[in-house]
């Protein structure tokens, strides 16, 4: 394959970007206002996108501070994972997916915290994000635990997940996000 | 006691205190690499501020948008605020642009939270 094909695959009319990698905090937050501005002068609506970028940075976030598969740059270790961003169904939705390598041992507690945040409505979800909020459970964990429900708050339809098996120790943890 | 001078970027907001007034404002996006570094010095300031505090103090908020770690920071420092609230009159100005629906939404959900304090939505 040449870098055109490449290219053409990675980024066309449905598919507005991709990237697999490290992920620090410079690319994260200048790369998702990136995307935001691209697709607001593309003709989206700069609330719809404010959603995509408080997405797209929760998501990098979490692949950043939690990925099991990380490099050390500077004295900082930094997760490595991938992200990509769909036009789907005649274009009416944007799926927000983003994927990392997990251990095992974590699983169950995402699993946990997912099934929670799909299983409430939109109400319920702003009394959970509240409650949690007032937890304080994550104040020293960067506040990762609030940012499940943050992106639910900002989705019009249920979160998904899955986790498929990588070796023993290691799952790949991968999540779904719509506007 | 010192003053608190930072300045904004795109995605950390500008942190001024001013302790002769006690006025604090922030604002801007945030967005820090590690929110708690970030506003440890406000934190810490603010604790030794209410130990001799003036009369009123002004805490001015100017936010577009904020991630989920300053979502619990802004909770933890309304915390405090709450828990001086005898020490110092207290004011909050949480100021939001009027087409900037989840700032006033997020406005909404702190004063629900601290009813006890005097928490102001300022419609620019």
């Amino acid at each position: 394959m040449n870098l055109y094909d490449i290219e053409k695959e990675l980024y066309s009319d449905d598919v507005i970007f991709t990237f697999s990698g490290i992920v620090s905090y410079n690319f994260l937050t200048s790369t998702s206002m990136v995307i935001k501005k691209d697709l607001e002068a593309s003709g989206e609506s700069s609330k719809r996108m404010m959603n995509l970028f408080g997405i797209t940075t929760e998501m990098f976030q979490n692949i950043m501070n939690y990925s099991a598969k990380r490099a050390t740059i500077d004295n900082k270790t930094l997760g490595i994972g991938t992200c990509v961003i769909k036009r789907c169904e005649n274009k009416e939705y944007l799926i927000i997916s983003s994927g990392n390598i997990i251990f095992k041992k974590d699983e169950d507690k995402i699993r946990k915290r997912l099934d929670k945040i799909i299983s409430l409505d939109k109400d319920s979800l702003k009394k959970f994000y509240k409650e949690q909020r007032r937890l304080g459970s994550d104040a020293h964990d960067n506040g990762a635990g609030l940012g499940f429900i943050e992106m639910a708050k900002k989705s019009d339809e249920k979160i998904k997940y899955i986790f498929d098996d990588v070796d023993q120790i290691h799952s790949y943890f991968e999540l779904e996000v719509r506007i | 006691m010192n003053n608190i001078d930072i300045k904004q970027t795109e995605f950390t907001p500008s942190v001024l205190f001013d302790t002769n007034s006690g006025v604090v404002e922030i604002k801007g996006n945030s967005l820090p690499e590690n929110t708690f570094e970030f506003y440890a010095e406000l934190m810490d300031s603010l604790k030794n501020y209410f130990e001799n505090p003036k009369d009123a103090t002004l805490i001015k908020m100017e936010i577009n948008y904020f991630n989920s770690s300053s979502s619990k920071l802004f909770f933890d420092l309304f915390d405090l605020l709450d828990e001086c609230k005898d020490k110092s009159s207290i004011s909050v100005q949480w100021h939001y642009d009027v087409e900037n629906e989840s700032m006033e939404e997020a406005g909404e959900d702190f004063k629900d939270d601290f009813e006890d304090l005097d928490f102001q939505l300022v419609k620019k």
